[in-house]
C-alpha cells in the first residue's frame, strides 16, 4: 500500500516537527508541547470509516487487510462482539476501553487477550468493556483514517443494529460488507439505505469472492437491487484471503505480490476511501494545524525582532517597549474571566443547556403523543409486543437527534469562542514587533468532523456518549381470560337469576326457573362485555402510564448526559484557551525581556549579537514561508474537495443550522437559530 | 401406535360432522385424514440462500429443486412421492380442486425445470411436485422461500395467512408441516432472533420438539479449509447446549449442503475430472485453488490438465472450492472409485448424521407428529368457530334460536372429545411436555443440577428416540433383565420426585409424566420368568 496521499502531508509533518524543534531551541517548552500536540493531530483526521454488515461476512478480515496487519481477531465461528477502533499510532498497541461503575477504564492488553475480549470472552471482572482500541503504525490509518470494525448487525430492531446505526451520523464513510455467497437481503438493503441517508460515502464490499466462482452474477444482482431501491453505492469485490496471500508473498519478496494484491480488490477499496474520505478530511485538519504552527512561529520571531530593533536603533526601541507593555497588559486581560471569549463561552453554554433541554423535551412530547394515539387505536394487551420495540426505537432516535444537534451547536459555539479569542489575540500580536497578520486560530471554515466525537477548532477532542436508553417496563396488562370471565359472568348472572327469580317466585315458580336462568345468562354476558370494555380502558391507562414513566426516565438520563457533555465542553474549551493565553502572554513577556536586554548589551558585543539575531530571524522567516506555502497547498485541496467528494448530505449542513437527521416535518425553528 | 392414529381419525370424523356446512373446514379435515399414516411432512425453512433447496436435493438424491446463484425458491413447493412426475399449482384462497392447474414437468440435465414465468406469483399459494423417488416415500419435503428475501419486499409473505404457522395448511398460507428443519448459516444472536421472530410462527403448531436447527453451508466456515465441516461440527456441538437456542429446537446439527447434494448425485465425468486434478502437483493445484477465479482461469493456461474453463466452472458450481479441495485430497489419499468417493463425501458433509437425527427423532415418531398436527387443526377450527360466534349481531332473546354455523353444543362436545383424545394419548402429552421443557427447563432440585435433571427427563420422554433402550440411555443391545432393572430404579427415583413436597410445580408435573412413560415402557416388556 502506498503510504502517503501526496507530498503535502509529509511537508506538513516536517514543518510541524521543525517548529517543535525551534520552540525547544528558543527555550519555549510550553509552545513546543502545544505544537507537539498539534503535530500528532496531523495523523488523526478524525475521519471514521464504519465497517458494518451481517454476522460472519468477513468484516474483521477486511479491516485487518486494510491496515495491513491482522489486528482484528478473525474466528471460524465466534463473531466480533466489541467494536474495534483502529487508528494511527507510533507502534502497534491494543487497549480495552470499558467502564467500572461511572469511571472510564483503559487497559492495555496483548494480542491474545484482545482476541478473547473482542470475540466474546472478556476478562472476568467488574468492568463492562465497551470497545477495543488498536493503534497501528502504517497502512490506511497512517493517512488519518479511523477504521471501526463493528459487531454483526442484525436488523434495525435489534439492540446491536441500533448501536451500529447510531454510529452512522458520526462516520465519514460506511463500508457495508456482504459476502458473495448470496445477493443482498432485505435487511442488508435497509442497512445500505440507513447509511446513505446519514453518511456521504457508502460502499458495498462483496467479500469472499475467492470462494464463490459466480460472484460476478451476485455483484450484478446486488447492483440491480441497489438501483431498484434508488440507492447509490459502489459494489467492490474483495478477497481478504488473497490479500493475506499477497502480503505473505511481499514479505518473501516475490515479484508477483503487487499483481496478487490488485487481484484481491483491497487496494481499490483503500484508494476509494483515501480519495473520498481521508484526503478532504486530512486537508481540513492540516489547515488548522498549520495555522497554529504559523502563529507559533510568528510568536517565536517576536522576541528576536524586539531584540533586533533594540540593538539596531535604541530610539525606536523605546517606542517598541511602550507597545510591548501595552501588549502585555492585553495578554494578561485575555486570561481574565472578564475577557470577551470567556463571556461568549459562559453565555453560550447556558443558552445551550436550556435549548437542548427544551429540544429534548419537545421531541419526547411528540413521541409520547404519537404513542398515546397508537395505544388509543389498538388494544395494548395484544399489540404490546410490537409497540414496545417501536417506542424504544422512536425514543432512541429522538435522543440521538437531539445529541447530534447538540454536538453541532457546541461546535459552532466553540468556533465563535475561538473567533473572539483570535480577535483579541491578534490585537495582542498586532502590537508585537515584526508580526504579520497570523491569527492564533484562524476562523477558516472547517466542517465539523463529527457531531458526537469532534475535534474543536483548537484541536481539543470532545467526546460525547449517547445515553443508553433503558427498555420500557412491561405494564401489568389485565386480560380477561376464560376463568376470569367466568367469575365476572357469574357475578352478573347471579344478580339476574336473583332479580328475575324473586319476581317470578311471586307467581309461584321456583327461584331457579327458565325465566330467571335466561335473565341470568343475559345479564351475565352483558357484565362480561362491560367488564371487557373496562379492562381494555384500564389496560390503555396502564400502558400510557408506562409510556410516560419511560419518557420521564429517558429525559432524566439524557438530560444529565447532555448537561455533563456541555460542562465538559465548557471546561475543555476554557482550559484550552487559557493555556493559549498563557503561551501568548509568555511570548510577549519574552519579547519585553529581549528588548530590555538589547539596550544593556555592550557596544563591542552589539554587532556580534546583531548578526546572530539577524541570522536567527532569517531562519524563522524561512520556516514561516515554508508553513505558508504548505498551507496554501492544503487550502487549495480543502476548497475544491468538500463539495465534490462529501456528497449531497454533507455539503449543505454547515450553514443552515438545522439538525441533519430531523425526523419528519417537525422543525425546531425556535431552537435551531444559534 | 395405530391406536393413536385411530383416535385422531375419530376426532376428525366427529369434526367432519360438526363442520358439515363449511367446505373450507371439510377440505382441511379431509387433507389431514389423508395424511395420517402417510409420509412425514418436513418443511425446510430459513433465510435466503441458506441452502434449503440444496439440502432437499441432497435428501432426495436427485436435483429436483432448482438451485443457483440468485434466489431460486420463490414459492412454497411440496415434493411428494408419486408414480409419475407432475407439477400442480394451488392458488391462494382457492380450495384445492380435484385437479389443480398443472405446469409441464420438464427435465433439463437431470434436474426438474419449474417454469414460473407465466404464473401470477402473488396469487399462487403453493406448488405441489409429484416425483417418483424412494427417498420421498417416508418424507414429504416442503421447500420454502427465504424469509428475508429482498425480492419479496412488499409482497404477501408466504407464511402470513389464515394459518399463520407451519402446521397451518397450504391453502391458507401455511406449510402443512409436521416437523420443521430450520436452516441457518451461523448460530449467532441474529439467527436466534430469527428463530424467535419467524420460527415461533413457523413452528407454532410444531413446537420445539418438532424443530431441528441445521447449521447449513458448513463448508464455508473458516474460508473453506479442508477441515471446515469438522470445525462446523464442533460449532454445532457447542451450540447444542446453548440456552439461547434451547427454546427453539430439539437439537442442532451440521451439514455442508452443496457437498451433500453433489455426493448423492456424483457423475462419472466429474469423477474423471477430479482424478485428473488430483494427479497435478500438489503446490500447483493449491495455487490454482487459491481463488475460484484462478481455478477457472487455469483452464485456459498451459497447465489446464485437459480441463477447459467451462468444465472447471461446472465443477465449482457442483462442489464449491471447498468440495474440490476435499475431493482431490481424498483421491490423493487413496480413495479410488466413484462410489467410495461419493460415500466419503456424503459422510463428511454431515448428511448421514442429519438423516440419522431425522430418523431417530422424527421418523420414529411419525404417528405422534401426524396425530398431533391433525388434532391441532381441529383445535384451530373449533377456536375459529367460537371466535366468530359473537361476531354475528344477535338481539337478546330468551328463546334459543336455531344456530346458523355449527351449534355451540356440538362445538363443546367436539372440544371435549378433542381434549380427551389429546390427554389420552400419552405420546402427545410427552411431545408437548418436551416442547415445554425446551422453553422452561426444570429448576435445580435439592441435589444435582437442573440441567442434568432436565436432560434425563427429556431422554425418558423419548427425545433421543422412542425405544426403551434410547429412553433409558442404554445400548440397543442391552438385555431385558438389565433394561428392567434400570427402568425400575429410574421409576423409583422419578416417583420420589413426583411426590417430593419441596419440588416446584413444574418438576412435579414433569415427574408425573415421566413416571407414566417409564411405567409404559415397563408394561410393554414381558416380566422375565422368576422375577418379581
Amino acid at each position: 500500500m502506498s503510504a502517503e496521499p501526496g507530498p503535502d502531508h509529509d511537508e506538513a509533518r516536517a514543518v510541524a516537527a521543525l517548529a517543535v524543534r525551534a520552540a525547544t531551541a528558543y527555550g519555549r517548552p510550553d509552545l513546543a508541547a502545544a505544537l507537539g500536540a498539534a503535530r500528532d493531530r496531523l495523523a488523526d483526521t478524525g475521519a471514521r470509516v464504519l465497517v458494518v454488515g451481517d454476522f460472519k461476512q468477513g468484516k474483521s478480515a477486511l479491516v485487518g487487510e486494510l491496515v495491513g496487519t491482522p489486528v482484528c481477531p478473525v474466528h471460524d465461528d465466534v463473531a466480533t462482539r466489541l467494536p474495534t477502533v483502529v487508528r494511527h499510532g507510533p507502534e502497534t498497541t491494543a487497549t480495552l476501553v470499558g467502564t467500572t461503575g461511572d469511571d472510564e477504564v483503559r487497559r492495555p492488553v496483548g494480542a491474545a487477550d484482545l482476541s478473547r475480549a473482542v470475540t466474546g470472552d472478556p476478562p472476568d471482572d467488574a468492568t463492562t468493556w465497551t470497545a477495543a482500541e488498536v493503534t497501528v503504525p502504517d497502512g490506511l490509518v497512517a493517512d488519518g483514517l479511523v477504521l471501526v470494525d463493528t459487531p454483526g448487525e442484525s436488523g434495525p430492531r435489534s439492540a446491536r443494529g441500533l448501536a451500529v446505526r447510531a454510529g452512522f451520523p458520526e462516520a465519514h464513510a460506511v463500508v457495508v460488507v456482504s459476502d458473495a455467497s448470496r445477493e443482498l437481503t432485505a435487511p442488508e438493503i435497509a442497512l445500505v439505505r440507513a447509511a446513505t441517508e446519514q453518511c456521504g460515502t457508502v460502499v458495498v464490499a462483496l467479500t469472499k469472492v475467492d470462494l464463490h466462482p459466480r460472484w460476478r452474477e451476485v455483484r450484478d444482482l446486488d447492483r440491480r437491487h441497489l438501483a431498484a431501491h434508488g440507492l447509490e453505492a459502489d459494489v467492490l469485490p474483495i478477497s481478504a484471503t488473497l490479500a493475506a496471500h499477497a502480503r505473505r508473498l511481499a514479505e518473501r519478496g516475490e515479484p508477483t505480490a503487487p499483481a496478487v494484491a490488485d487481484e484481491s480488490g483491497l487496494p481499490a477499496l483503500a484508494a476509494l476511501l483515501r480519495d473520498r474520505v481521508a484526503d478532504p478530511a486530512g486537508a481540513g485538519v492540516a489547515l488548522g494545524v498549520l495555522d497554529q504552527v504559523a502563529g507559533a512561529v510568528a510568536e517565536l520571531g517576536a522576541a528576536l525582532e524586539a531584540e533586533r530593533v533594540g540593538l539596531e536603533d535604541p530610539e525606536r526601541a523605546r517606542e517598541v517597549a511602550a507597545d510591548l507593555t501595552a501588549a502585555r497588559d492585553r495578554a494578561a486581560e485575555l486570561k481574565e474571566r472578564s475577557a470577551r471569549w470567556q463571556q461568549t463561552l459562559a453565555d453560550g453554554v447556558s443558552d445551550l443547556v436550556s435549548d437542548i433541554d427544551w429540544d429534548l423535551r419537545d421531541r419526547m412530547r411528540h413521541v409520547v403523543r404519537a404513542a398515546e394515539e397508537a395505544l388509543d387505536a389498538a388494544d395494548p394487551g395484544a399489540s404490546w409486543d410490537t409497540f414496545a420495540p417501536w417506542l424504544t426505537e422512536e425514543v432512541a432516535e429522538a435522543v440521538a437527534t437531539t445529541f447530534v444537534w447538540a454536538g453541532e451547536r457546541t461546535w459552532r459555539l466553540a468556533e465563535r469562542v475561538a473567533e473572539h479569542f483570535a480577535l483579541s489575540g491578534d490585537d495582542v500580536r498586532g502590537r508585537l514587533p515584526g508580526a504579520s497578520t497570523g491569527a492564533l486560530v484562524a476562523a477558516h471554515e472547517v466542517e465539523p468532523e463529527s457531531p458526537v466525537e469532534q475535534t474543536m477548532p483548537g484541536g481539543v477532542l470532545v467526546r460525547a456518549e449517547l445515553p443508553r436508553v433503558p427498555d420500557i417496563e412491561v405494564p401489568e396488562l389485565e386480560r380477561i381470560g376464560w376463568a376470569n370471565g367466568l367469575v365476572v359472568g357469574m357475578r352478573g348472572s347471579y344478580g339476574g337469576v336473583l332479580m328475575v327469580g324473586m319476581v317470578t317466585t311471586l307467581s309461584g315458580l321456583a327461584l331457579i326457573n327458565p325465566f330467571s336462568v335466561g335473565a341470568g345468562v343475559l345479564l351475565g354476558s352483558k357484565t362480561i362485555r362491560d367488564e371487557r370494555k373496562r379492562a381494555l380502558q384500564r389496560r390503555r391507562a396502564e400502558a400510557k402510564q408506562a409510556v410516560r414513566k419511560h419518557a420521564e426516565e429517558v429525559l432524566h438520563l439524557a438530560g444529565k448526559r447532555s448537561r455533563d457533555l456541555l460542562r465538559d465542553v465548557q471546561r475543555t474549551l476554557r482550559d484550552h484557551f487559557t493555556g493559549q493565553a498563557e503561551i501568548l502572554a509568555r511570548s510577549v513577556a519574552e519579547a519585553v525581556t529581549a528588548a530590555a536586554a538589547a539596550q544593556e548589551v555592550a557596544t563591542g558585543a552589539r554587532d556580534r549579537r546583531l548578526r546572530d539575531v539577524r541570522a536567527e530571524l532569517g531562519r524563522v522567516e524561512l520556516l514561516a514561508e515554508r508553513v505558508a506555502a504548505c498551507r496554501a497547498g492544503f487550502a487549495a485541496v480543502a476548497r475544491s474537495s468538500p463539495a465534490s467528494s462529501e456528497g449531497p448530505v454533507r455539503s449543505g449542513r454547515s450553514s443552515d443550522g438545522a439538525p441533519r437527521s430531523e425526523p419528519g416535518a417537525r422543525i425546531h425553528a425556535g431552537t435551531a437559530a444559534p | 401406535m395405530s391406536a393413536l392414529l385411530d383416535s385422531a381419525r375419530g376426532v376428525l370424523d366427529r369434526a367432519t360432522e360438526v363442520f358439515a356446512a363449511d367446505p373450507d373446514a371439510l377440505a382441511l379435515l379431509d387433507a389431514h385424514r389423508g395424511r395420517l399414516g402417510g409420509p412425514l411432512r418436513v418443511a425446510l425453512a430459513g433465510s435466503v440462500k441458506s441452502g434449503k433447496s440444496t439440502l432437499l436435493n441432497a435428501l432426495v438424491g436427485e436435483q429436483i429443486a432448482p438451485t443457483g446463484v440468485g434466489e431460486c425458491t420463490r414459492l412454497v413447493t411440496h415434493y411428494a412421492d408419486a408414480p409419475s412426475p407432475r407439477i400442480g399449482v394451488v392458488y391462494r384462497g382457492a380450495r384445492r380442486p380435484a385437479d389443480p392447474a398443472e405446469l409441464p414437468a420438464l427435465h433439463r440435465r437431470g434436474s426438474l425445470v419449474l417454469d414460473l414465468e407465466r404464473l401470477p406469483l402473488d396469487r399462487v399459494a403453493a406448488l405441489h411436485v409429484d416425483w417418483p423417488s424412494q427417498h420421498l416415500r417416508e418424507l414429504t419435503l416442503v421447500d420454502t422461500p427465504g424469509v428475508d428475501s429482498a425480492a419479496l419486499e412488499g409482497r404477501p409473505r408466504p407464511w402470513v395467512g389464515h394459518g399463520q404457522d407451519g402446521a397451518g395448511d397450504d391453502e391458507h398460507g401455511g406449510w402443512g408441516a409436521d416437523v420443521v428443519v430450520h436452516l441457518v448459516r451461523h448460530l449467532h444472536e441474529p439467527d436466534v432472533a430469527f428463530l424467535e421472530a419467524y420460527g415461533d410462527r413457523v413452528a407454532a403448531g410444531v413446537g420445539a420438539a418438532g424443530t431441528l436447527v441445521v447449521l447449513s453451508r458448513a463448508d464455508e466456515v473458516g474460508g473453506g479449509r479442508v477441515d471446515a465441516v469438522m470445525a462446523a461440527g464442533q460449532v454445532a456441538r457447542r451450540y447444542r447446549s446453548d440456552p439461547a437456542l434451547r427454546p427453539w429446537c430439539a437439537t442442532t446439527t451440521t451439514v455442508a449442503g452443496l457437498l451433500a447434494e453433489t455426493a448423492r448425485t456424483l457423475r462419472g465425468v466429474e469423477f474423471t475430472a477430479l482424478r485428473t486434478l488430483a494427479r497435478l502437483e500438489r503446490a500447483e493445484l493449491d495455487e490454482q485453488l487459491l481463488t475460484a477465479d484462478r481455478f477457472v482461469a487455469a483452464g485456459s493456461g498451459p497447465d489446464a490438465a485437459g480441463l477447459p474453463e467451462g468444465t472447471r466452472l461446472a465443477l465449482l458450481d457442483r462442489f464449491g472450492v471447498f468440495g474440490v479441495r476435499l475431493a482431490t485430497s481424498l483421491l490423493r489419499r487413496g480413495v479410488d472409485d466413484s462410489a467410495a468417493l461419493a460415500a466419503e463425501l456424503a459422510r463428511r458433509s454431515g448428511l448421514d448424521e442429519l438423516r440419522g437425527v431425522l430418523g431417530e427423532r422424527f421418523l420414529a415418531r411419525r404417528d405422534v407428529f401426524q396425530a398431533r398436527a391433525a388434532l391441532l387443526a381441529v383445535d384451530r377450527l373449533v377456536r375459529r368457530a367460537r371466535a366468530e360466534e359473537p361476531a354475528a349481531p344477535r338481539r337478546p332473546s330468551p328463546v334459543p334460536r336455531p344456530a346458523t354455523g355449527p351449534g355451540a353444543a356440538a362445538l363443546t362436545a367436539l372440544a371435549a372429545e378433542l381434549e380427551r383424545a389429546r390427554s389420552g394419548a400419552h405420546e402427545i402429552v410427552e411431545l408437548d411436555l418436551l416442547t415445554t421443557l425446551r422453553r422452561r427447563p426444570l429448576a435445580a432440585a435439592r441435589r444435582g443440577s437442573g440441567a442434568e435433571l432436565t436432560e434425563e427427563a427429556e431422554r425418558l420422554l423419548g427425545d433421543r428416540g422412542p425405544s426403551a433402550a434410547a429412553r433409558l440411555g442404554l445400548d440397543e443391545a442391552t438385555g431385558d433383565g438389565e433394561l428392567r432393572a434400570v427402568a425400575l430404579a429410574t421409576l423409583a427415583r422419578w416417583r420420589a420426585r413426583a411426590e417430593d413436597p419441596f419440588a416446584d410445580r413444574d418438576t412435579t408435573e414433569t415427574a408425573r409424566v415421566v413416571v407414566r412413560s417409564v411405567e409404559g415402557l415397563l408394561a410393554a416388556r414381558p416380566v422375565p420368568v422368576g422375577a418379581g
